[in-house]
């Protein structure tokens, strides 16, 4: 309502109205354009943050529970987590190339490490009385840490999995910005230089909503696989 | 087995711990008792005297400085050899509904899904919480989660039963119920067990024979045979004899107190 009062006072270029741009959505997705599109960047995104979960949270696991790993690791880790990804762009064209194994790099690049942080918290903040009770019962290595560990630090993870699933999307436009412009990121950069703002605005709102229906989809997730975190005991 | 011997043993137990700074806490200094077969035994002590940690290394949860521990005669180490603890902040895990919380131990020592279900449910009946077998923790009383660690405890039959002030953290009159439900639960699935309370009224009502433990390290002051007979009731905690053990209790407790208090208002 704000952004359609203002935008209805400026010309058109400068910041369209939603209404506009709401229309330009219905017309680009039934076209079909902005579905092969989203589709496009969808691959990378999946691939790439699935990249992150399988090496972030057993990564996080081990920083978080193998003290030695963790004085070890912790500091290159904070080093890396400091650089902007976007830095390691150079590197990634002359590994990777232009293409989808270089979009993957960088959407892993971004979300790697808020996964691993925020599992390794979590798996070091395990209730150490939880530990006893198993191995009061008999629980040892392995079978202590998925019987006991890898569900106590369970909310941790998705913890970690949802803000990397927000750096995901974020890499995964920008690097079809970046590398070889493809998929949304092609679209906004010719929307760009043609100065079709209303175009470009309609892919940021696709974005936005594709954020919040993938973290709507994920808290579901969240409340039918970790029910008791919603509300811990007492 | 040993015919007529010790159902537990403790023999000469010592443990410090270690501090970053200063010299180590002595816990324990060369502790020894005995526990009989299906002998209820209470522990009392002032807090912080180390009777917890005496629990925790007869669980095998830590292991002692010097000394052993035996069980049926023989000596055992590390936790998970016939021993079964039922915690004093319940420590259920949350992730587990009550049934599945009861079944772990057994999941552990491999027993088959369909069995340790059929005796993850009896334990459930046995401590009166039928119908709550697929509520989580959270969505049970403090009193009704304490029954489950109980069930939990007892579904991996353990030659001996511990106890670490398993009350401790429930309002008083929950205290009293789970009192009389743990002696009826006791009756009917007898095991030798350990308790360990700061509770004087707690230790007479439940138990055989009381030892009271002094403060750090952990000796015992004074060894009590509880005289009633079983099934026990409300009316002995009124009795003369009840008040007269309570007296001579708290009277060797009182002296560590009291150390304590000058201890802590001279420094």
């Amino acid at each position: 309502m704000v952004w359609e009062a203002i935008a209805r006072r400026l010309p058109h270029i400068v910041l369209p109205p939603p209404s506009i741009v709401l229309v330009r959505l219905a017309q680009d997705l039934l076209s079909g354009k902005l579905v092969v599109a989203l589709l496009g960047s969808l691959e990378a995104l999946v691939l790439g943050l699935a990249l992150t979960i399988v090496i972030g949270v057993p990564l996080g696991f081990a920083l978080g529970r193998n003290r030695t790993l963790a004085e070890m690791f912790d500091p290159v880790l904070n080093a890396l987590y400091a650089i902007p990804p976007v830095a390691f762009v150079p590197f990634l064209v002359i590994w990777f190339g232009l293409h989808l194994p270089a979009r993957i790099a960088l959407v892993f690049l971004m979300s790697v490490f808020e996964v691993t942080v925020a599992v390794s918290v979590g798996a070091r903040e395990v209730n150490p009385r939880l530990i006893d009770v198993g191995r009061s019962f008999g629980a040892r290595g392995f079978e202590l840490t998925r019987k006991v560990v890898f569900p106590a630090a369970l909310p941790f993870v998705f913890a970690g999995v949802r803000i990397g699933l927000v750096r995901a999307i974020n890499g995964t436009i920008t690097a079809e910005l970046f590398f070889a412009a493809i998929n949304l990121g092609a679209i906004m950069n010719e929307d760009a230089t043609r100065f079709d703002t209303a175009g470009l605005l309609t892919v940021i709102v696709l974005l936005a909503l594709l954020g919040l229906a993938a973290q709507a989809a994920f808290a579901r997730l969240e409340a039918r696989i970790v029910p008791w975190h919603l509300r811990p005991a007492a | 087995m040993i015919a007529g011997g010790p159902k537990l043993e403790v023999r000469n137990l010592s443990k410090n711990f270690r501090r970053s700074k200063g010299e180590p806490i002595c816990a324990i200094d060369d502790l020894s008792l005995e526990v009989a077969d299906l002998e209820f035994l209470a522990i009392i002590g002032p807090s912080g005297c180390g009777k917890s940690t005496f629990l925790r290394i007869v669980d095998g949860l830590i292991p002692p400085d010097a000394g052993a521990i035996y069980v049926n005669g023989m000596a055992v180490t590390g936790p998970g050899q016939g021993r079964g603890m039922v915690f004093q902040s319940f420590d259920l895990f949350p992730w587990r509904s009550a049934i599945k919380n009861v079944e772990f131990g057994l999941e552990l020592r491999g027993v088959p899904a369909p069995e340790r279900r059929q005796a993850a449910r009896d334990y459930i009946a046995l401590v009166g919480l039928q119908g709550f077998e697929d509520s989580y923790p959270h969505e049970l009383s403090g009193g009704m989660q304490q029954r489950v660690g109980l069930a939990r405890a007892l579904a991996i039959k353990p030659e001996v039963l511990l106890m670490d002030e398993p009350f401790g953290s429930l309002d008083v009159q929950t205290r009293d119920l789970l009192q009389d439900q743990l002696l009826h639960i006791w009756e009917r699935d007898k095991k030798t067990a350990i308790f360990v309370t700061h509770s004087i009224e707690e230790a007479i009502y439940l138990a055989d024979r009381i030892l009271v433990f002094s403060a750090r390290p952990a000796r015992i002051e004074l060894s009590v045979t509880v005289p009633f007979s079983r099934p026990r009731n409300e009316e002995m905690k009124t009795s003369p004899e009840f008040l007269e053990i309570r007296r001579t209790i708290w009277n060797v407790l009182k002296k560590d107190a009291l150390a304590e208090e000058h201890l802590e208002s001279s420094s």
